[in-house]
Parts: C-alpha cells; sequence; structure tokens
C-alpha cells in the first residue's frame, strides 16, 4: 500500500524468480553442490556425545517469536536433532522464552520421533517455556545445563546481548556447544564459548543442509544466485556514481558533456 | 622467564573477575573525570532534537529494561533532560518491549519533570506499551491515537483536556525525530514509520550493535545513533556546552558521564588480559622450541 | 496433502500474501487511478438526520471531524475519528463541526468567539463544553448560547469564561445522503473533471517520497494527486494489527500453563530443591499485584508497591544479570583471543584500535597529533573503521541474511519447506 513501489516489486519479483528457477531446476534432477558447513556436521558428534554420556540435550531455538525467520530456521534443525537423538535413544529437553513455541516445539519433537519409529521418546522429552525475558531465560538455561548434567547444547536462532550468558553457561558446565545465529553481533559471542558456530546464511541453509532434498537445495543456490545479481547491481551503481555521480570529481559524464 | 611467562596463558577466571571489579568499581568511589569527544552522529541527532519546532513533539519508543539499562538509561535520561529543559514536547511509548519498560521510562520522565517544572499531560505523556511490530510501526505512523486510545495513566488520548500535548498529534508527520531506545532497537522503524520515508529516526543503543547501524548513518534513512554509554556521555556534553549551567545545576554529574570511566577502565582491563594472554601463548611456544 | 496440511498451507499463504501485497500492490488500483494537477474542488457535502429528527447538512472542510462509535478495551463505546471518505450512506456518526474560542459579549447579549464574530449555530448543531470530566455535557440549548438564564436560574454558558473552548457537535445522526464532491484535475493539458465516489482513495504525490492519502479539503490547487479505487486490504490494516495484537497477548497465558505445570509436578514428586516451586507461585502473585498497582497515580500505596517491585527488585536484579556479561566476555576474550595466525593479528589490531576509539583513552593516547595527522587520532581511525569497511562488511552480512530470510520464507509460503509440525508429518 503506501509502502509499495516498483523498486520492491522489482527486486522481489527478481530474488523469488531466481530462487524458485533454482529450486524447479533441482526438482527437475539437477545435481547441486553447498559447501560442507562444519557447524551442521557436528550435529551427529554432539548428539553420539550425549549417547555415550547417557546424558541429555539442550536445545534452544533462539529469543525471538515464532514470526521470526531465524526461530523457524531453528525449527527446521530441532527436527533433524530429534531424529539423530531418537536413533541414539537420547532425550532432549527444549527450552524457550517464547509462550507460543511450547506447543510448536511439542508439535516438532512428536512428529520427528514419529518419523523417526521412536514415539515413546516424547514421553522421555520436554518442552520448558522458562521465562519471556531474555536474561532469566539465559540464568534459566544455564541451570538446567547443570541440574540435569546435560552433554550437548544446541542454541540456534535469534539472540541478544544474553547469548554470552547462554553460551558461557554452558562452557563452563563442559558442555559440548554448536550455536547458529543470523545476529552477526552475536556471533562474536558464541565463537569463544562455543565449540561450533554457524554463521548468518549458513543458518538459513540448515534445513536443506541437512534434509538434502532437491527443492531445499534449490533454494540455497537460488540465495546465492540472487547475492550474484546484488553484487551486479552494486558495481553497476559504483560505476554509475563514478561516471555520472554529481559533484563527483572525476565525473566522466559531466565531463563529456561540458566539452561538447 | 618463559617459564613465568607461561604461567600467564592459564591465568585463573577468578583472577580476571577480581581485577575487573576492581577497576569498574573504583570510579564509583574515586572521582575521575574525563573529558569526550562527540561523534558527529550523536551531534547530528542532537541538533535535531534542540530544533524541534514548538508544533511538533519528539517521540521515543523507549524499550529498555533492566537489563539494559546500564547502557540505556543514560541516554534516555539525556534526551529526556534535553526535551524538559527546553520544553520541547515528549510523547513516550514502548512496542514489544519488556512489561517493565513503560514504568522505568516513567520514572526517569518522573524525575526530570520535578526538576524542570514540567506537567505531565501537557509536555509529556506515557501512552505505555502495545505490541505487533512491524504492522503497529506502520498504525503509529498513519494514527498514533489509534494505536494507544488511552496513555499509562488511563486518560482517553483524544482527551484534550487530560491531553492537551496530543491535540496536534496525529501520526509521523508530527514528529520531530523518533527516538528508538532499547539493547537491539528494530530496524523495522525505517521501514515501516513512514512509507515516504521523511520522519527522522535516530536509535539509541547498545554499544556493540551500533556496527549495525553505520549503513544506514550513511544512506540518511538513520539521521543520528548514541552509542551506548559513550553515546550518552557525549550527548550530556553537547548540553553542557551548549546550556552549561543550566542543565548542570539540575544534575551536576549526570549518569552517561559517570558509568563512561567504569567501562574505560572495564575495556582496558580486557584489553591487558588479551595481550597477557597472548603473552603467555608465546612464551608456551617458546618453551617447547626450547625444550625441543 | 491431508486436510491439515492443506489447511496450514492456505493460513500460510495467506497471511504471507498480506505482507507481500503491502509492498507490491499501491493503495490504489493501478490502470484506472487517474493522475493530474488539481485546478479545483467541491468538496463533500453530507446530509444528516439528528436524533431530535432534524435535517443538518455538513461540508466536509478542515475543521469538521467525524466520529464513529467503536468498543475500546475497557468494553465501552467510544468516539473514534474516522476518515469522511470512510462515511457511508446509513451511517451512525457524531460531526464535530467545529471548535471555537468564546470571547466576550455582543452589543445584543449574544456571546461571541475570540474573534469577535457571533457564534452562529446550524441546524442540528449543539454546544459541548471540552473541558471537565464529562465532555459530553451539552450547553444546554441556543438561547443558553446566547447568555441567557437557564432553568434553574444559572446561566450556564455564561458562566463559562473567554478563552474557553466549546465544540460543537452534532450527535448520533444518520447519513442520509453523501455528495462525495469532485476534484477538476488538468491531465495532459486538458483539464478533467473526477467525480469523487464510496471507493475513491486520493493520494498526494509528493517530489522524491511516497504519496500520501488526504483527505480532499487538504488538496491545495497546484498539487499533483491519484485518484483511484481503494484495495480493501488498506482499511483493514488497523484491524490486522489489532488482531496480532491479541495473538501476542493471547500466548502469555500458555507460558504461565507450561511453568506452572512444571512447578506443581516439582511439588508433587518432591524433586530436587521442590520447594523453589512455591517461591514460583508466591512471584505471581507479587508480579499481579506491582503490575495492577503500576497505573495508579504516583502517591499511592499500590504505586510505592509497584515501583519498589520493578524499580529498586526487578532492576536491580536485571543489572546483576548484565553485569555477568562483563565478567563472561572478559573472561572468554582472555581465553580466546590468541593470536595464531595472520588475519588473527590484523582482527586483533583493528579490535584495539576500535576500543581505545571508542574510550577517552585514546584521545589521551593519540590527542598530541594534530594538524596533518590529525586523522591518525585513535577516535578518527576507530570512526573511519566503524562508517567505512565494517559498514561494507555490515552490509555484505545483511544482504546474505536478508536473500536467506528470502529464500526461507518463500519455502515456508509457498509450503516447500518440509518441517515436521507444519504439517508434513
Amino acid at each position: 500500500m503506501e509502502n509499495a513501489n516498483w523498486q520492491v516489486l522489482v527486486l522481489m519479483l527478481l530474488f523469488s524468480g531466481v530462487i524458485l528457477w533454482k529450486i524447479s531446476s533441482a526438482r527437475k534432477g539437477k545435481e547441486l553442490y553447498i559447501r560442507p558447513i562444519p557447524g551442521l556436521n557436528a550435529i551427529d558428534e554432539a548428539v553420539g556425545r550425549a549417547a555415550e554420556l547417557g546424558a541429555p540435550l539442550l536445545f534452544n531455538p533462539g529469543l525471538a517469536d515464532f514470526q521470526n525467520i531465524q526461530t523457524l530456521a531453528a525449527l527446521g534443525i530441532l527436527q533433524h536433532v530429534c531424529k539423530v537423538a531418537a536413533t541414539y535413544g537420547t532425550r532432549i529437553i527444549v527450552t524457550t522464552n517464547v509462550p507460543v513455541m511450547v506447543p510448536i516445539c511439542e508439535d516438532v519433537m512428536k512428529s520427528s520421533f514419529n518419523e523417526a519409529g521412536r514415539p515413546e521418546m516424547i514421553h522421555a522429552s520436554e518442552v520448558r517455556f522458562v521465562s519471556d525475558r531474555s536474561d532469566l531465560a539465559a540464568l534459566a538455561n544455564s541451570r538446567i545445563l547443570i541440574e540435569e548434567k546435560v552433554a550437548s547444547n544446541f542454541l540456534f536462532g535469534a539472540y541478544d546481548y544474553t547469548s554470552l550468558i547462554f553460551s558461557e553457561g554452558g562452557q563452563i558446565a563442559g558442555c559440548m556447544q554448536i550455536a547458529g545465529t543470523a545476529d552477526y553481533y552475536q556471533i562474536a559471542f558464541f565463537i569463544p564459548s562455543c565449540d561450533y558456530v554457524v554463521m548468518v546464511e549458513e543458518l538459513f541453509a540448515c534445513s536443506a543442509y541437512l534434509s538434502r532434498q532437491p527443492t531445499m537445495l534449490g533454494s540455497v543456490v537460488g540465495q546465492d544466485y540472487g547475492k550474484l545479481v546484488l553484487l551486479i547491481l552494486v558495481v553497476i551503481g559504483v560505476l554509475a556514481a563514478t561516471i555520472f555521480g554529481h559533484g563527483n570529481p572525476i565525473n566522466l559524464y559531466e565531463q563529456v558533456m561540458n566539452l561538447k | 622467564m618463559w617459564k613465568l611467562l607461561a604461567k600467564l596463558d592459564k591465568v585463573d577466571r577468578k583472577v580476571i573477575y577480581l581485577t575487573l571489579f576492581i577497576a569498574a568499581g573504583l570510579p564509583f568511589f574515586v572521582s575521575i573525570r574525563i573529558p569526550v569527544k562527540p561523534w558527529k552522529e550523536t551531534e547530528a541527532a542532537f541538533n535535531l532534537v534542540d530544533s524541534c519546532p514548538e508544533d511538533k513533539v519528539v517521540a521515543i519508543c523507549s524499550n529498555w529494561t533492566a537489563g539494559s539499562q546500564g547502557e540505556n538509561w543514560g541516554q534516555y535520561e539525556a534526551i529526556v533532560a534535553h526535551c524538559m529543559m527546553k520544553k520541547i514536547k515528549l510523547v513516550v511509548f514502548s512496542l514489544d518491549g519488556d512489561a517493565i519498560a513503560p514504568q522505568m521510562a516513567e520514572a526517569v520522565n518522573e524525575t526530570q519533570a520535578r526538576k524542570y517544572g514540567r506537567q505531565y499531560g501537557v509536555d509529556w505523556v506515557n501512552l505505555g506499551r502495545t505490541v505487533g511490530a512491524p504492522l503497529t510501526m506502520a498504525a503509529i505512523g498513519r494514527n498514533l491515537k489509534s494505536v494507544f486510545p488511552r496513555d499509562l495513566r488511563g486518560y482517553a488520548t483524544n482527551d484534550s483536556a487530560k491531553l492537551p500535548i496530543l491535540q496536534g498529534v496525529n501520526g509521523c508527520e508530527d514528529f520531530q525525530i523518533l527516538w528508538a531506545i532499547e539493547y537491539q532497537p528494530n530496524v523495522d522503524w525505517m521501514v515501516w514509520l513512514d512509507p515516504s520515508g521523511t520522519t527522522p529516526i535516530a536509535f539509541a543503543s547498545a554499544g556493540i550493535v551500533t556496527t549495525s547501524w553505520y549503513p544506514y548513518l550513511s544512506s540518511g534513512q538513520m539521521k543520528g545513533m548514541m552509542a551506548g554509554i559513550r553515546g550518552a556521555a557525549e550527548y550530556e556534553d553537547l548540553l553542557r556546552q551548549k546550556y552549561g549551567k543550566r542543565y548542570l545545576d539540575s544534575d551536576p554529574r549526570p549518569r552517561g558521564g559517570r558509568l563512561l570511566v567504569p567501562l574505560a577502565f572495564g575495556h582496558l582491563v580486557i584489553i591487558a588480559f588479551i595481550l597477557i594472554g597472548n603473552l603467555g601463548t608465546l612464551a608456551v611456544k617458546r618453551m617447547k622450541r626450547s625444550a625441543q | 496433502m491431508n486436510a491439515r496440511k492443506r489447511l496450514i498451507a492456505f493460513v500460510t499463504f495467506i497471511a504471507g500474501l498480506y505482507f507481500v501485497l503491502e509492498f507490491i500492490v499501491p493503495p490504489t488500483v493501478p490502470l484506472v487511478t487517474v493522475t493530474g494537477v488539481a485546478l479545483s474542488k467541491r468538496l463533500p457535502v453530507f446530509q444528516l438526520e439528528t436524533a431530535s429528527g432534524q435535517n443538518a447538512v455538513v461540508e466536509a472542510d478542515p475543521s469538521v471531524t467525524f466520529y464513529v462509535l467503536r468498543r475500546s478495551k475497557s468494553g465501552t463505546f467510544e468516539p473514534k475519528p474516522q476518515r469522511s471518505r470512510e462515511i457511508q450512506k446509513g451511517q451512525i456518526v457524531t460531526v464535530r463541526t467545529r471548535t471555537v474560542t468564546l470571547g466576550g459579549f455582543g452589543p445584543n447579549g449574544e456571546r461571541l468567539d475570540s474573534n469577535g464574530n457571533p457564534i452562529v449555530l446550524r441546524q442540528g448543531e449543539v454546544p459541548y463544553t471540552t473541558d471537565g470530566p464529562d465532555t459530553s455535557l451539552p450547553v444546554w440549548s441556543f438561547e443558553k448560547l446566547m447568555g441567557r438564564v437557564g432553568p434553574d436560574g444559572e446561566a450556564i454558558l455564561a458562566m463559562l469564561d473567554e478563552g474557553e473552548a466549546i465544540n460543537i457537535e452534532i450527535r448520533d445522526a444518520k447519513v442520509a445522503d453523501v455528495d462525495r464532491g469532485q476534484i477538476v484535475l488538468k491531465m495532459n493539458g486538458e483539464s478533467r473533471t473526477v467525480p469523487i465516489t464510496d471507493y475513491s482513495v486520493i493520494m498526494l504525490n509528493k517530489r522524491r517520497s511516497q504519496p500520501e492519502e488526504v483527505e480532499m479539503h487538504s488538496v491545495q490547487v497546484g498539487d499533483t494527486v491519484s485518484i483511484g479505487p481503494n484495495t480493501w486490504l488498506r482499511d483493514q490494516r488497523d484491524t490486522a494489527t489489532q488482531f496480532y495484537a491479541v495473538v501476542g497477548t493471547l500466548a502469555l497465558g500458555m507460558g504461565l500453563i507450561s511453568l506452572g505445570v512444571v512447578n506443581i509436578r516439582k511439588i508433587k514428586k518432591r524433586e530436587s530443591e521442590w520447594y523453589t516451586a512455591f517461591l514460583f507461585f508466591g512471584a505471581i502473585v507479587i508480579g499481579v499485584l506491582a503490575g495492577l498497582g503500576k497505573y495508579e497515580l504516583t502517591g499511592t500505596r499500590s504505586r510505592a508497591f509497584s515501583d519498589i517491585i520493578v524499580l529498586q527488585v526487578i532492576n536491580a536484579m536485571g543489572s546483576s544479570i548484565f553485569s555477568l556479561l562483563a565478567f563472561y566476555l572478559a573472561s572468554a576474550a582472555y581465553r580466546a583471543f590468541r593470536i595464531r595466525t595472520a588475519e588473527a593479528a590484523l582482527m586483533m589490531g583493528t579490535a584495539l584500535i576500535v576500543m581505545l576509539g571508542q574510550t577517552p583513552f585514546g584521545m589521551y593516547l593519540t590527542g598530541w597529533m594534530i594538524g596533518t595527522f590529525e586523522f591518525l587520532q585513535l577516535p578518527n581511525v576507530a570512526g573511519w573503521i566503524l562508517r567505512t569497511p565494517s559498514s561494507a562488511f555490515v552490509r555484505a552480512l545483511q544482504f546474505g541474511a536478508m536473500l536467506g530470510a528470502i529464500a526461507t520464507a518463500l519455502r515456508y509460503w509457498l509450503n516447500l519447506e518440509r518441517v515436521a509440525g507444519m504439517g508434513d508429518d
């Protein structure tokens, strides 16, 4: 409506078109390559460690609401973690500071355990709403890590200043930690305390990387093509500003026009 | 010597905590003043607030709470003091913030109002809290009173007798500037508040997240910024430079300037330990090499 | 696709469609909209039937505001301002035709406004006071407006002082007929009369910014305006916002229930530190009391209690938790920031410059560099790093994050994402 303008329309069509084109190529059977993401490869290792120690896993899908895209990406990872945990018989505790995430996470876990053929695991695992405040959620997380003697801690989603309390709590408890967020200024806090960190766009590639489904792989490749389009636009913009930029000392256009 | 230095590679956590505690705590007992030089982002925001005409208001989305008050309280206090000192009308609300955010903001508002003799409903109003970004941001931009039919005290926002400040305030066209004050303000303000993009927006956030705002500052989408405690101290310094005694009389040692000193010392401690740790790592390497 | 999955896919699509349309569909229907320079206008005229049976005619000029009764959060009906284009035939409205500031009295005892003009009431109009606890108090009748004595022996309006304001309103009137008016536009060198219909939206086009919807009376001669049919979604935005807010608030109850279940189980099974569960329930009671006191006036007991809990207890505890960060940061930085490669050395150097540049110590260390070398002062170097290379890197990260978000959102919107619990069992 008032926010509508043709530039947004063109960009949306361009990026969506590229992503959908790549999805359709993938569905037609084209082989697509995604580089290895160490943090995601380590999920199996983390779950295995918990199984060996006979200890549970702790998963936190971030501090944001369900509508946040990072939370949606985190749910995709939760699904994979549940399936792997089901094969090992490892208990999962999911903590959240958003009330509406409780039934959503329970649903994801139930479906994943059913798919893995271990529906009884839902009774051993649980989803806990800890507090709606991020700082209290971080402390509650740290307490659960110690009380339940958690072996592996997963922190995926949107985080704020409490990210260091989340991760350092796990570091002190001696857990293996894998974190992932698109909030790039929190990555600096995760890196010193976590064993693996999944950064920014890698988080959005998680579902595709873990499931290896053609549709999802296609969308990840489409993302990269979208970045290429942006790069071309940036280069064109830089050149245009250089050649035509008003007040630019090396404005070639003005120089040419003045000569004429 | 290397053997001694190698011990620095594994300094106990407790030593680090104690040193930081002393370094950050000492300035609260020993009066230390550090001069500040305002950065241009703070100056830009200050000038925009300072030039607010009578028919416009300064709108503040105040989402800061107990956790982020270290960074945001001083920022909020500086802006409120500025507005109340100059009798600039202030409209405060909270969007998707903590439930106690309006109360914390109101405590500051009331303190500053007592200092400068300002009246609720005439010079400032606190509209309370609502949820639902980003759609609510657009609704605030179109019609503020439709989002907040009542203020924090329960007065109807249409009641021009109780809240004359809101009489001419409809939407974003009546905002001189919108401040978003919290640990990490929502970027959606720049997109959703004003589709025409003409309403000036400034963020007052924690220092760590300010790296994200520089692209918006350079493109002009954001008109100013306060970067953490440093930003608060700079804003206070600008107030001091412009209004001198009038500002200092009401608050000789404002919060931002007071907290900047422990912050600076804390930074020094962290830098020192990083260098110490690297020295220890170097010593360990040397020892291993000489052992071979 | 089973029914559940289909329902989830449909609801997701509709919800996402709204946001897509917000950024793609203009407020008026393209190709049907006309754009031109305004030459003249005829304002909308509303024919009203008042509750007392009188007929009133109101022209929608800038001083006129229309109100429609809407149910407020407290459950009572309150008048809410409404745009004139949204007022339809048959609707019950309250129209505030003007607000008048009272002046003195004329030679015949008639009440004057602040400009010295007699206050003239048109048919159907009733003056109302604007102050006092009940702004709906009518100023008796027109005779009383003239300053004459009321039935209880007191001069009512005469008691209102010079400088006081009254609202002149037509309350609870039914809209009998609407003439939306017209605008004459200059388009392609010719003038064209554009009638305004029930569904027309007038957008004022501004140079270098987005068009803005305006009322007819705001259009000035020479303004470039676009007039076209409204897209229905536009008027439902406030409803969508309220729905959004309601759902968000509903979710709070779910969280409380979850916490309650966990703590009750703790007490029943006597799990470790089960007595802390009682603290939880006690804290809920205290929190509710503190929350109720939040809205009281300063000085009352309940407000004082609320302030103690929020400003002194929660505030202090929250700060303590935040202060943990400083200590954790110091130990994490000491543990992790070791220079093992050239890139790590570069990162370390940059971090030191930016950290020192942002504190006054940077100025102490390099403040002596003046003149030609002033740019080498640590705050200036730190500022340049933050504004130039750091901004570029942040933009690049934001591009990547944005595209990832678009791709993920597209997958969810078009039901291509295979997540359990989203219908894909």
